[in-house]
């Protein structure tokens, strides 16, 4: 049976896309077309400027279009943004008589149970992701059903953010003449993307660096255990090298992409950099020691950010895949060493996996999110025309 | 005719209370400090609780009460999570920003050593202070058989208080112990901590919202606060009979936080206020200042403020708010400054030598392309200035 195509759209910081995509019979994803243009009027992943905003995605959506040759009338659309946050939430529900099987209906009352936290109104919830149930004082249990106790618990990771904030992405979309047939948190997106089954298995935490926003989302224990989003990208990598060494944005982006980072054991060489005249700015020289200094601050801050975030929820010791890196900031020279030696983990790049079709322009970490949400965009079609049973609903975003 | 309508135009003369006045009382000692205040609550400014616990805020008396981190505690306490405290203000920023839009003085009562109090203070500080106002918060310390840990912890928020607030008074809990000797009943000796909060404040809020005998507006409490340089003890004491003057004023210069740690003499602005019955004299006004003003330095600037209370029958009262001892945090250095242009508060003016440096840090720490969007906050610092600046880094040469 022919797969209907599924569009993924990402309106970033710096780049809007829009991937069309298939799944073929043996799971490999088949993009069938890609657009792409410089984001306008996104800052820190949050929409400043609408119009702008619009034109892009009406550009990428035609080229896409055109390149498929499909006429896309739904989209999926990938969402960060500070403002995103994870609270962990738990249920019980006492099973009626006691010690008597927990059927299917035990289970969804505890999980609705689980959800139901306050959030206020301003905020909406993304996903809620259950993590484990808990059969009397059990831990870890997987499915319970058909099991027997006195007591229900589930632990769910709510992932949630401001209604209208996620809303005024969505608008983008509709306004560009296309139905949103659903949302996903980035990072989760990059997680469905790049990870194989045993760096789940394992436990590993994904740190998607866009422009505006580094989201991460966290494997340990089996299930999905953190997720998040900090508002610090590569743009204020190049904003502080402009603010500090007081140049233009161009140059310090420039001297961001020429120089990376240097690891922290690495003696860095006292050496002048020299930046090329351009466009009204007349050159200058810099110290190495200044440029990887005021990059590896800003580094050192916003991975210490997720390590204590680690710490505090005691799972750093349980990352056996360690760190796996998407978005555009992984392309920082060095990146990887830089991360592993901060974070005191293994780091590797995460490029989307199984995935054919126009695959040179997708094989790079900064279209994980967007591959990712062709994943759950997918996954998300099946398990509706299925029924909703827990394996199927955990499969959907642990991608077993 | 004409004359009654002159006098309708005159109403009573124009109190100098800033327009709007929250306090704020945050986590357990907090929330019981705002009990001692409710008596009469017609007189007080907005009372608000904030804590974590359910339980705590239906048992006390404000009128408003905010449950920050619901989620997160499932209603409890924090148990003495400081961690814990502080996500759940963070994760009720939108709420607590709320409570503070067009405030002029947020008057944040605590406690410190707790989860909520030592936690989730600085944040609701902080927002409170992005929003506009000023802040000044008023802490307890620990009692020393807390533990050290407790007093650590304190100590730890202490100084992100200070960062966060525009002054801070500090009581101690162990001055209260040799106050009130060490015999006194644990109860009574947590009740009489939150009670000397509350008084304290008590006579502040009087001596601003009354009219006085000796008016004592916000504009000198502010900048009694700003010569302060942020650092404030306050010691109340009262005395009652015959020479009731004569007994306040020797509890006050004997109350270990001013004696033992001689204050006074290094104190570069004074703030008494005095509040008595209908009949106090002029001559027991005068024996008070004439004895404290002999303690301090004559460069300390000097604010005072007289008021009567009709309840305080044969009694009078002292309220003694000493700045300057030169007790700076520790964390302050460079970071500080640059955080204050998160948004620009109603005055940042610190200690005369210190606004040149501010100016400085001004110039190079703008925000570049994100100065037009909202700040991304994380435990109180703008994440969009350079992290270069904020840890205080400098460039080589």
């Amino acid at each position: 049976m022919p797969a209907t195509p599924v569009v993924a759209l990402e309106i970033g910081t710096s780049k809007v896309r829009a991937l069309v995509g298939e799944e073929r019979e043996d799971g490999y994803l088949m993009i069938t077309g890609i657009g792409e243009c410089a984001s306008r009027g996104v800052r820190k992943g949050d929409i400043t400027d609408f119009d702008n905003a619009l034109s892009c995605v009406e550009q990428v959506l035609k080229t896409a279009e055109e390149q498929s040759k499909v006429s896309i009338n739904q989209v999926h659309v990938v969402v960060t943004g500070s403002h995103i946050q994870g609270s962990i939430s738990r249920g019980t529900t006492p099973i009626i008589p006691p010690d008597s099987e927990i059927t299917t209906e035990d289970i969804e009352e505890v999980m609705e149970s689980a959800r139901a936290i306050s959030l206020g109104p301003e905020r909406r919830t993304l996903h809620s992701i259950h993590q484990q149930f808990f059969v009397d004082d059990q831990e870890g249990v997987v499915n319970p059903e058909g099991m027997v106790g006195a007591k229900l618990s589930v632990s769910m990771l709510i992932l949630h953010g401001v209604r209208n904030r996620i809303m005024n992405l969505l608008r983008v979309a509709t306004s560009a003449g296309v139905e949103t047939s659903g949302c996903a948190f980035a990072g989760l997106c990059a997680g469905l993307a790049v990870l194989t089954p045993e760096q789940k298995e394992s436990g590993c935490v994904v740190v998607d660096f866009g422009a505006g926003t580094t989201d991460y989302v966290v494997y340990a224990n089996r299930c999905i255990a953190l997720a998040g989003s900090i508002g610090v990208g590569g743009d204020h990598v190049t904003n502080d090298l402009a603010m500090v060494l007081r140049i233009p944005t161009a140059p310090a982006e420039k001297l961001k992409v020429d120089l990376g980072v240097l690891s922290p054991n690495v003696d860095v060489p006292d050496q002048p950099v020299t930046i090329q005249p351009s466009g009204g700015f007349a050159g200058r020289t810099v110290r190495l020691t200044d440029v990887n200094a005021i990059i590896s601050a800003r580094l050192d801050e916003t991975l210490g950010m997720i390590m204590d975030e680690l710490r505090r929820n005691k799972l750093h010791n349980v990352m056996g895949a360690g760190v796996i890196l998407t978005g555009g900031g992984a392309h920082l020279k060095n990146i990887d060493a830089y991360t592993a030696s901060v974070m005191n983990m293994p780091c590797t790049i995460g490029r989307p996996r199984n995935v054919s079709g126009i695959a040179t322009a997708t094989e790079g970490p900064e279209y994980a999110a967007t591959v990712g949400m062709l994943r759950y965009g997918m996954r998300s079609t099946v398990s509706d025309s299925s029924s909703g049973t827990i394996r199927n609903m955990l499969g959907r975003l642990f991608g077993r | 005719m004409n004359h009654t309508q002159e006098g309708e135009k005159k109403p009573d003369t124009p109190i100098a209370v800033p327009s709007r006045i929250l306090l704020v009382g945050v986590g357990g000692m907090g929330v019981n400090a705002l009990k001692q205040l409710s008596p009469n609550a017609r007189d007080y400014p907005e009372r608000v609780a904030v804590d974590t616990d359910g339980a705590v805020l239906n048992a006390c008396t404000a009128p408003r009460c905010i449950q920050i981190g619901a989620h997160l505690t499932e209603g409890m306490s924090t148990g003495g999570d400081v961690d814990l405290g502080r996500r759940s203000a963070n994760g009720d920023f939108v709420k607590l920003r709320e409570l503070f839009t067009d405030v002029d003085l947020v008057v944040l009562l605590t406690g410190l050593g707790g989860g909520v109090g030592s936690g989730a203070a600085p944040v609701i500080a902080q927002t409170a202070r992005d929003e506009g106002a000023l802040v000044i918060s008023v802490a307890t310390l620990p009692f020393p058989f807390e533990g050290e840990e407790r007093i650590a912890i304190a100590e730890k928020s202490l100084d992100l208080l200070r960062l966060s607030s525009q002054a801070v008074i500090t009581m101690p809990n162990q001055y209260l112990l040799d106050d009130i000797g060490a015999d006194v009943a644990l109860t009574e000796a947590f009740r009489k901590a939150d009670e000397s909060m509350g008084a304290g404040f008590k006579v502040i809020w009087q001596l601003l919202a009354q009219h006085n005998l000796i008016n004592l507006d916000f504009i000198s409490l502010k900048h009694m606060l700003e010569t302060a340089g942020g650092v404030c003890t306050l010691v109340y004491a009262e005395g009652g009979g015959k020479s009731k003057a004569k007994l306040a004023l020797n509890r006050v210069m004997s109350h270990p936080a001013i004696k033992n740690e001689k204050v006074l003499e290094e104190a570069n602005g004074l703030l008494v206020g005095l509040m008595g019955s209908p009949e106090m004299t002029l001559l027991e006004v005068q024996e008070i200042m004439h004895g404290i003003s002999g303690a301090v330095h004559s460069n300390a600037r000097r604010f005072m403020g007289a008021g009567i209370d009709p309840s305080m029958k044969n009694r009078l009262s002292i309220l003694l708010l000493v700045g300057g001892k030169s007790d700076e945090p520790k964390t302050e250095p460079v970071a500080e400054p640059v955080r204050r242009t998160i948004k620009k508060p109603v005055s940042t003016e610190r200690k005369q030598p210190r606004i040149e440096q501010e100016e400085l840090v001004l110039q190079t720490a703008p925000k570049g392309r994100f100065k037009d969007v909202e700040p991304t906050i994380y435990e109180g610092e703008d994440l969009d200035l350079p992290t270069f600046i904020r840890r205080g880094m400098k460039l080589t040469r």
